[in-house]
């Protein structure tokens, strides 16, 4: 009798514990990741859908070391003083975990020091900007170290591949045509200097310009066969119709965020034949891994559309390889994580591309990319209304070309 | 290509712009003209065309591209005249300050709406014609030159129905001297509802017009309303339509000729500075009767 009672009372007692337990589990406090973009921009929606899709995932298998993911959201407006306001917000007021954010380079410049000062982790959402990595952390590890990216700020290498394709294939004289803007004024100068004997006509635009009529006509009366384009913001699609319509005798390379738009075939009518852009390749519906087309699709049925901007690879890799970081530390505790993120067998594989690990300025590094290469990025050019890579080569999908009619106009 | 191509694709690509920035201001210009009112939504309203258009086109599949654009008209019509008989009309008789600033809450809740149902990514509306032409050995393209000479002939028709016409002729009298023109029998309240309709096409059309040669994003709102605002300012309010022509080519023309000598960077800034240099030198602009 007395051996029975014992035995009751060690169930009940179990009983009691697992619930308290599962009691425990339930009410623990979610994870929160804070998010913060430019959501009038496709660049800034494409982050912020990027940290929704990656939480939507998170919390679909079963949450981040047994709790639920949430995520906070705020619209900087693309304003300086919004986007501090927004990350203070974030950090005192909702008390974050981690902030994913940024696809302006000159706003995630001015949050990324608040965010370090309260020693929490900043994952870049699309800046290509040197700055906030290669040059801050190369230059005060211990205050930056919290930085981690998933947009090598090498992106512009990729933008160049057109250019140097294009000399390959006989065409030599360059018109530079990039827009003023703080994630391109590194290259911008490193490109003047490396190609000086061969630009025979350079201008910046601002980034809300639409007309190139006065800059198109200069490279045409300069002779240029290669106009070496550059814009992240809405002058993509004019660009192409204008360079098209006016019949600049020249092939168009060089970062157009339009471009990278699987419509963009017809959005441009069909007069981006031969345009060439950098693009991130894992959102461009190809295999780069095997979470690529999966993703892509996922994002489709979510969206109800294709993914237009890099961004959203970018900011749902960001998130994803924090969240793989959490894993291997087994806590959110900042310091602990930045040291598993810092992990030579890091081993993460994405939408974007694998990271083998993240360099010593927090830059992803692996998949296919070489050291020195922008990890994720491709260079695709449009032909017969589909996007073709030709870069990197062990990527590419085929080879650059001339469009016909540029090649008629030049007597090739 | 020979040497002087620059300054011809200048010249040629001003005419293009002169029709239309001064399509872009006559409406915002012909209702400060009668109802004396600022109204900053006329630049949403020309974007909100764009979209209208582009919702019909691509969204509800019209598919026909013209039945697209007359429902673009159509829509912002309705839109200008629920602005006016819903906001405006309330505040007639308010100071120029209250107006500025209904209106400008208005242009913004129109962008935010804009936002948050189409989304903020740049939009693209077919081109109406294709191929393209050489004037003056410049290579412009055939929506260019639709584009611009549509805008010619529409202030051209405008000045004739303000001229010829017993409507045009009112409004042209209550533009004058409104209390004069009641005590000759005209209907001040009829000519302001027919001169915000007058406006909002012409609104629609500059829309239509503009938008296959640049991308529509709920950015453009505010632009073209610089732009209005700009070329009204140096024309003078409530001067003749032919000023606010003279002064859209003075702004178009400063523009690219910015672009080409100076940066293509401060392209832009030119229209400020002639609106800057207006205000302080010549407050009623250069044929206004406003000061």
């Amino acid at each position: 009798m007395k051996r029975k009672s014992l035995a009751f009372g060690v169930l009940i007692l179990g009983v009691a514990l697992g619930l308290a337990l599962v009691g425990k589990a339930e009410s623990a406090p979610p994870i929160k990741i804070g998010e913060t973009s430019e959501w009038d921009y496709i660049g800034g929606q494409g982050t912020k859908r990027g940290v929704e899709m990656a939480i939507r995932e998170i919390n679909a298998t079963g949450g981040l070391l047994g709790r639920k993911v949430e995520g906070i959201y705020y619209d900087n407006k693309t304003d300086p003083g919004e986007s501090k306001n927004a990350v203070e917000r974030l950090l005192y007021r909702d008390k974050v975990d981690v902030i994913c954010g940024f696809w302006r380079s000159d706003l995630g410049i001015v949050a990324q020091p608040l965010i370090m000062e309260a020693k929490k982790i900043f994952l870049v959402g699309g800046c290509g900007t040197p700055v906030i990595t290669h040059d801050r952390i190369k230059k005060d590890y211990n205050t930056y170290k919290y930085t981690f990216t998933t947009t090598s700020y090498l992106l512009a290498i990729s933008s160049e591949q057109g250019v140097i394709e294009a000399q390959k294939l006989g065409m030599g004289k360059i018109a530079l045509l990039w827009e003023k803007a703080a994630w391109c004024d590194p290259w911008v100068d490193l490109w003047s200097k490396k190609y000086a004997s061969k630009i025979v006509s350079s201008n910046r635009f601002s980034t809300t310009a639409t007309d190139f009529s006065v800059e198109f006509a200069q490279a045409k009366a300069a002779d240029a066969d290669i106009i070496f384009f550059g814009s992240s913001g809405r002058a993509g699609t004019p660009s192409v119709k204008q360079w098209f319509d006016m019949k600049i005798p020249a092939v168009y390379v060089g970062y157009n965020i339009d471009a990278q738009d699987p419509n963009f075939a017809q959005l441009s009518e069909g007069k981006c034949q031969g345009v060439a852009t950098a693009k991130v390749g894992g959102v461009t519906g190809l295999a780069i891994t095997k979470k690529s087309l999966p993703y892509y699709n996922e994002y489709r049925k979510v969206y109800g559309e294709l993914p237009i901007a890099y961004t959203n690879g970018v900011a749902y890799d960001a998130v994803m390889a924090w969240a793989h970081g959490v894993k291997l530390a087994g806590t959110v505790e900042t310091e602990a994580v930045v040291k598993a993120m810092e992990r030579q067998d890091f081993n993460y594989e994405g939408v974007c591309g694998v990271i083998e690990y993240f360099d010593e300025v927090h830059n992803p590094f692996g998949g296919g990319w070489a050291k020195g290469e922008p990890w994720g990025w491709v260079s695709l050019q449009w032909q017969e209304g589909k996007q073709v890579i030709f870069w990197p080569k062990n990527i590419k999908t085929g080879n650059m070309i001339i469009p016909e009619w540029v090649k008629k106009l030049r007597g090739k | 290509m020979r040497e002087g191509g620059v300054i011809e694709t200048v010249f040629i690509f001003g005419i293009i712009w002169t029709a239309l920035y001064s399509l872009i201001t006559l409406g915002f210009y012909l209702i400060f003209g009668v109802a004396k009112v600022l109204n900053l939504t006329h630049g949403m309203i020309i974007m909100s065309t764009c979209y209208v258009t582009f919702l019909l086109v691509t969204g509800l599949h019209w598919g026909s591209l013209g039945l697209g654009l007359i429902g673009g008209i159509i829509g912002t019509v309705l839109l200008t005249l629920i602005i006016y008989l819903g906001f405006i009309k309330k505040l007639l008789t308010a100071p120029h300050t209250s107006m500025l600033l209904l209106t400008a809450g208005l242009a913004n809740i129109i962008q935010q709406i804009i936002i948050l149902t189409v989304g903020p990514s740049a939009k693209s509306i077919p081109s109406m014609i294709t191929g393209s032409t050489a004037i003056l050995s410049v290579v412009l393209s055939n929506q260019q030159i639709l584009s611009g000479s549509i805008a010619f002939a529409l202030m051209a028709l405008l000045v004739l129905f303000l001229q010829k016409t017993k409507i045009g002729q009112a409004i042209r009298g209550v533009t004058q001297d409104r209390e004069t023109a009641v005590m000759c029998g005209i209907n001040a309240e009829e000519m302001y509802v027919i001169t915000i309709i007058i406006a909002g096409i012409l609104a629609g059309v500059a829309g239509l017009l503009v938008a296959p040669i640049q991308a529509v994003t709920p950015e453009i709102g505010w632009e073209m309303m610089v732009t209005a605002f700009t070329v009204a300012i140096l024309a003078g309010l409530g001067g003749p339509i032919w000023g606010v022509i003279v002064a859209a080519a003075i702004v178009a023309y400063a523009e690219l000729v910015t672009a080409f000598l100076i940066a293509p960077t401060l392209k832009e800034g030119a229209a400020f500075v002639i609106m800057i240099l207006t205000l302080m030198f010549r407050p009623s602009g250069l044929f206004g009767k406003v000061r």
